[in-house]
């Protein structure tokens, strides 16, 4: 199970996840001689140890007869103090939590330890709410030294009773936890720690209702059953159940614990096991599925294989063991990608996985006739997509789209609202589009040069790419440089002359000089820097020219898409970056 | 000026956030007969009731003297379940903490509520139990129960119990993990609040938990300085500084707490949105 993420799973409950009831040496003795079965520790035949097994993870099982809520908050906190917080992210909490009402988390000086004080209030003639009996469960302490009933019987139990009778109000003990179990679940939140509960009764929950609509999702509740109490009444799998009635006892049974841990544990996988989720265009889309669809070169290229080959997400759905949604589309643009992601991204949960595979800028959307939209491929035999629309028209926008850098603006912008829409951080970006930027010849059009009052405003010289100087530097008649001194009338003489002016430097740093500009009337066309291009690659997972099918073929397929070898090696790339970066993984 | 979408400030705390020491008859009148000033209830010369008036916030003062983390939190949950989420979420809350090691919250029957233990080790070298008081607050104010009512057999039977059943250590350590559980449950519903601590006791256990908790939460009056004792200690500004000396009592004092609100208000209004508009046109 190479997505599970855990070493160590920690329970805290009451007896219902003890394996109360199967403690009782009489009982022990019963499922022996009724059914065969050797219960020696009950809690290695209770559901956490089923699940701890089937995971393979080390199991802390803290769940204790009689134990409540305040038990449970106390030992949780006091676990992750002892293991510290990145441990504790390693850890699956489980709980079972049960109203405190009748179960008292009590210290006691006599042992130096916690004791669980369980109380009744049913003495028949009494509606005033008066304490009945108490019982103090046997204990282990801390240092490993055990305590039985026998111990607490008589002083103890009787100072524990006198106390409660005058100090304890078990509606008041309860309201006290609500707010510290809400407080508990919100600390795990914060601090990315992986947790499930279950409830026996809502006391706790009701007065911040509100709040635990929030976290449903760490509610084990399946088939009405919201604990295993509940399962295993509703299912005959009680104690009593499984002895045919030698006992009254309806703590969950063997099979009761057994049945319980299958549901769990597929409730369990559903929950923490990642999908991967791949958006992209050709190259994101399964060979498998490309055969299927007749792609003339996926065909050709199988076909010389033998096989169907994997492509990069289906690689990575094997290694990690997981499932794959594939969402890419060949021949697809950016546009589409993103649009398939808006619309599908709430399928995708906290644990999932995310890869985006960007294609050619050059690439983009028109409407059809039948109004819907078809992506453009550029400089390509495809007929045209709307008669409207000429494709020497549709080339010419493909043209300034792989001219200008600034396209890739918007891709990084679409990579922004990816990761504000996310709820998980496992995202990678990667593209086969080449890394270099290309530049045009000119910075000036008929119209800039038309105006005699306007230069171009060049911002940080220092900071831009060679090729990019060049270009400025053969489109200018004279440069003036902003960080040095200039006299700002001149460049306004240099400008009427019709002299190509570009002014570098020409940023916040230089505000007063911008500001003399604009006083004597030059007017100014700004122009960036920036290398959109090489600032949205920043995002993507490190550039790498992937095998093609050409390559790998000898020629014999006449393709540029990634061939098999090309596939494995991004698969690997995004493996490693997983690796690296997701700590909730593997 | 009002703080944006914040119609009620929360304080809670012990003394140093009570008015502890300027409830004192005699101490009143030296103030009066001194420095010109005179309060009747001592919560209104507080810092929290400064900073509520100066964002014309309502104010509930929660703070009570002797009392410590746990209190706090279960009245900050209380209070929470009582105006119900929605108002939790207009409200600032204001939290000073100290260490629970002297100050235990306990249920009491006889009064149907809780009563404030305080106790002392620091006679003894061996940490016995030195003296241990039973009130239900220290205030003559909002104060329905004499000192006397829990003098004899209350004070008796709480002091079997704190024999028998409590270690403060262990008590103290109890509240480390509920007391970030209530911070991180705040964040999770975006209720604002800024907390001063006395000493870092509490926060130690999940120091990485308080890095980020920190930035966005402590308030913060100068260097060094995190509650209103420690800035009353370093500015000669305590009860018996501003009395020349008449009492021992080292509390904030009435200009300790008036010079403190100003820093803290500066302090909240760096920090949340303020708006001259009426909170009521807000809401």
């Amino acid at each position: 199970m190479k997505w599970w993420k855990f070493n160590t799973i920690y329970v805290n409950g009451s007896s219902l996840t003890a394996g109360g009831g199967m403690n009782v040496p009489m009982n022990k003795t019963e499922y022996k001689r009724l059914l065969n079965i050797d219960i020696g520790d009950e809690k290695n035949v209770t559901y956490p140890k089923y699940i701890a097994d089937h995971f393979s993870t080390k199991l802390i099982h803290e769940a204790q007869s009689g134990g409540g809520a305040p038990r449970l908050i106390r030992m949780t906190y006091n676990h992750i103090q002892k293991v510290g917080i990145e441990n504790a992210r390693k850890t699956l909490f489980l709980f079972e939590i049960t109203d405190p009402v009748h179960r008292i988390d009590f210290y006691c000086e006599k042992i130096n330890d916690y004791v669980i004080v369980n109380v009744r209030y049913d003495n028949e003639w009494d509606n005033e709410g008066k304490i009945s009996s108490i019982q103090i469960q046997e204990t282990t302490t801390e240092d490993g030294i055990y305590y039985d009933h026998k111990f607490f019987e008589g002083e103890i139990e009787n100072e524990v009773k006198i106390y409660l009778e005058k100090y304890h109000n078990p509606v008041t003990y309860t309201k006290k936890f609500v707010g510290e179990l809400a407080g508990l679940f919100s600390f795990l939140d914060a601090n990315d720690i992986e947790y499930f509960y279950m409830f026996d009764n809502n006391t706790l929950q009701t007065p911040f209702q509100k709040y635990y609509d929030k976290l449903e999702y760490r509610d084990l509740k399946f088939d009405g059953y919201s604990c295993i109490n509940q399962f295993s009444g509703f299912n005959g799998l009680t104690v009593s159940h499984d002895l045919k009635g030698y006992t009254d006892d309806l703590h969950p049974g063997y099979y009761g614990h057994k049945l319980y841990a299958e549901r769990i544990i597929k409730i369990l996988t559903d929950k923490l096991k990642p999908k991967l989720f791949v958006f992209g265009d050709s190259h994101t889309q399964s060979f498998e599925s490309h055969n299927i669809a007749r792609s003339q070169w996926s065909v050709e290229y199988s076909n010389l294989l033998g096989y169907t080959p994997k492509n990069f997400a289906d690689v990575l759905s094997s290694e990690l063991d997981i499932d794959v949604i594939n969402y890419g589309k060949g021949g697809c643009s950016n546009y589409t990608i993103m649009d398939t992601f808006l619309e599908k991204y709430n399928e995708i949960q906290k644990n999932d996985i995310v890869v985006f595979g960007w294609t050619t800028e050059s690439r983009f959307r028109i409407a059809n006739e039948v109004n819907d939209f078809v992506d453009i491929m550029p400089f390509s035999p495809h007929p045209k997509q709307n008669d409207d629309v000429d494709k020497n028209t549709t080339n010419q926008i493909a043209l300034n789209k792989m001219t200008y850098n600034i396209w890739w603006k918007e891709i990084n912008n679409f990579i922004k609202i990816i990761k504000d829409l996310l709820l998980t951080e496992n995202v990678y970006f990667w593209t086969w589009v080449e890394n270099d930027t290309k530049y045009p010849d000119r910075i000036w059009s008929e119209e800039m040069l038309e105006d005699d009052r306007l230069a171009i405003y060049f911002s940080r010289w220092g900071a831009s790419d060679e090729d990019l100087k060049d270009l400025i530097r053969k489109n200018s008649d004279v440069i003036y440089d902003y960080n040095t001194d200039i006299d700002v009338l001149k460049i306004k003489e240099d400008v009427s002359k019709g002299l190509k002016v570009v002014i570098i430097n020409a940023d916040d740093n230089n505000k007063t000089k911008l500001e003399e500009s604009n006083k004597i009337g030059l007017r100014f066309k700004h122009f960036s820097h920036i290398n959109h291009k090489k600032e949205c690659f920043k995002n993507f997972i490190p550039y790498r020219n992937y095998m093609r099918i050409l390559e790998e073929t000898n020629n014999k397929v006449d393709d540029l898409h990634l061939s098999e070898k090309g596939h494995l090696q991004l698969s690997k790339d995004l493996l490693n970056e997983i690796k690296k970066h997701s700590h909730n993984l593997l | 000026m009002k703080l944006k979408n914040i119609h009620t400030i929360y304080c809670n705390g012990s003394s140093l956030s009570a008015g502890g020491g300027l409830y004192n008859i005699d101490v009143k009148e030296i103030y009066k007969n001194s420095h010109g000033v005179e309060w009747d209830n001592e919560k209104d010369v507080t810092y929290a009731k400064y900073i509520s008036d100066y964002f014309g916030c309502k104010l509930v003062h929660d703070a009570q003297c002797g009392s410590g983390a746990p209190r706090l939190i279960r009245r900050t949950y209380e209070y929470i379940q009582k105006v119900g989420i929605e108002n939790a979420k207009k409200t600032l809350f204001l939290f000073e903490i100290t260490d629970p090691i002297h100050r235990v919250d306990m249920f009491c029957k006889e009064i149907n509520d809780y009563i404030i233990v305080n106790v002392r080790y620091d006679d003894y070298s061996d940490g016995r139990l030195s003296d241990l008081s039973v009130v239900y607050s220290y205030s003559p104010n909002d104060n329905p129960y004499s000192d006397n009512f829990f003098k004899g057999k209350i004070e008796s039977d709480v002091l079997k119990y704190i024999d028998n059943f409590h270690d403060p250590i262990v008590y103290s350590n109890r509240f480390q993990g509920d007391l970030v559980g209530l911070f991180t449950f705040l964040d999770k519903l975006g209720i604002q609040y800024y907390y001063m601590f006395d000493n870092t006791k509490l926060k130690n256990p999940f120091d990485e938990v308080y890095v980020d908790l920190d930035l966005k939460h402590q308030l913060i009056i100068e260097d060094d300085v995190y509650t209103t004792s420690h800035f009353c200690h370093k500015h000669k500004l305590t009860i018996k500084d501003e009395t020349h000396d008449y009492t021992e009592d080292t509390h904030p004092g009435y200009f300790g707490y008036k010079k403190f609100s100003e820093i803290a208000i500066d302090f909240i209004k760096s920090r949340l949105e303020t708006t001259l508009l009426k909170t009521n046109e807000l809401i």
